[in-house]
């Protein structure tokens, strides 16, 4: 004979909203995740180009390469953008840019920055400014000056995380740059 | 009497599963109340009945509510995960006992109180866990922006290549004829190695930056290349020059 205490036991079976509840726990972490993916301001990207001048003909082309780097630094609402020239695999200078990520708008994937900060490093051995960067720092110079900062947008135009590639597009420059997470 | 797989011996006041081949020693009040519904089975049995052989000298207080649903607990547990669902509950009235299982055409998916065997309930959420990362990795991976400008380059080795142009501005149209003579430009390749490119002329027009991919069995290859010059319009791109710079293969 048994008695109601025998019954806990027999009755424990695994039930239809058990699965129910298993998938709608695990659509909840995976909707979050994703989320938080686009809404994390954390991004550490590294972008590598390679750079030539007109005239764009086989017999101009210089002796030595040259190259760009731009890596992107965005902890929290701290944004740091490093420009780096180089010829023949050596880095010659860099321009370092550092400010605040002002809002993030995850629809477009873009992130608006303000930068007040910069500052040039060069080889020591170098002794004038390359060309490129010795523009760029001109109109910074001049963005810093006169508007105490320079303020522009930074959007993410393609990403695939499987093959670690993220492609960036500055506003309003108008610059394009392929990079890795780093 | 027969109630689905169990048997009431009324006599002895027991209830035995022949399933399990387990014997349920009734108490009085679940006793009463079996006798009851099992004399009336197939018709409504009221609450009001119930209560007056289970808990005569409680009347209609909360107390001999809760006894009632207590004792129709015990009872469906009892009568087992078989059976249980000839006790069926009717809302307002009260309750019928049916002798034999009824018609019904329940399957495994159209009740979520369903019961599942251990192997069911181990496809099932492996099947879910399948589909959940089939369909996470159909929308997470990658992500794109449309470009401004997008074009299909038919090149001299008859093989198409996706061109697409990001322009400094959202609505940018001032760069269409930069855009096209640049394309006219790269269309000259003869064999063209990439299957996309990604461009931007900056807002100033003195660069132009390519973003050359291709994403075959060996993985995802990708170039970025910046052009400077002081007048793109007027810049004739020679065809070895985007050879020697791998544009052109």
């Amino acid at each position: 004979m048994l008695k109601l205490t025998g019954i806990k036991n027999h009755n424990r079976r695994l039930r239809l909203w058990h699965v129910i509840a298993i998938v709608l726990v695990l659509v909840g972490i995976g909707l979050g995740a994703y989320a938080m993916t686009f809404n994390s301001k954390q991004l550490n990207l590294s972008c590598r180009a390679k750079l030539y001048e007109a005239p764009f003909k086989a017999e101009s082309l210089p002796s030595y390469s040259q190259s760009l780097a731009l890596d992107v630094k965005i902890a929290a609402n701290h944004a740091k953008l490093s420009y780096r020239y180089g010829q023949n695999g050596q880095d010659l200078a860099a321009l370092i840019y550092e400010g605040k990520v002002s809002a993030l708008a995850p629809g477009t994937m873009t992130y608006k920055l303000n930068l007040d900060q910069a500052n040039l490093k060069m080889d020591l051995l170098q002794t004038e400014v390359p060309d490129l960067m010795s523009a760029e720092v001109q109109k910074s110079r001049k963005a810093l000056f006169e508007q105490g900062g320079m303020s522009f947008d930074m959007q993410i135009v393609d990403m695939d995380t499987l093959n670690n590639y993220v492609l960036i597009k500055f506003y309003p420059s108008g610059h394009l740059w392929a990079c890795q997470n780093k | 009497m027969q109630i689905g797989t169990c048997w009431f011996n009324a006599q002895e006041q027991v209830l035995v599963d022949a399933a399990s081949g387990r014997s349920w020693l009734l108490s009085a009040d679940e006793f009463q109340a079996l006798s009851l519904l099992s004399a009336q089975r197939g018709k409504v049995v009221s609450r009001m009945e119930l209560l007056q052989v289970i808990s005569p000298h409680l009347k209609l207080s909360m107390r001999a509510d809760e006894l009632l649903n207590s004792t129709i607990r015990r009872l469906r547990l009892f009568l087992g995960d078989d059976a249980a669902h000839l006790l069926v509950s009717i809302a307002n009235q009260g309750y019928i006992l049916y002798a034999t299982p009824r018609k019904h055409s329940r399957t495994a998916l159209n009740s979520p109180l369903f019961k599942l065997s251990m192997p069911q309930f181990i496809v099932l959420t492996l099947l879910t866990l399948a589909a959940l990362l089939w369909v996470g990795s159909h929308i997470t991976h990658p992500t794109s922006i449309a470009p401004n400008y997008a074009k299909q380059l038919l090149t001299h080795d008859g093989h198409y290549s996706e061109i697409q142009f990001y322009t400094g501005q959202p609505s940018d149209h001032s760069m269409r004829p930069l855009v096209d003579h640049f394309l006219e430009q790269v269309s000259a390749c003869a064999v063209f190695p990439w299957q996309s490119i990604a461009a931007t002329i900056s807002t100033d027009q003195r660069f132009v930056s390519l973003v050359l991919k291709n994403n075959d069995a060996n993985g995802l290859e990708f170039e970025t290349i910046k052009m400077m010059s002081e007048n793109f319009n007027v810049d004739v791109i020679d065809e070895l020059w985007l050879i020697m710079v791998g544009i052109c293969a």
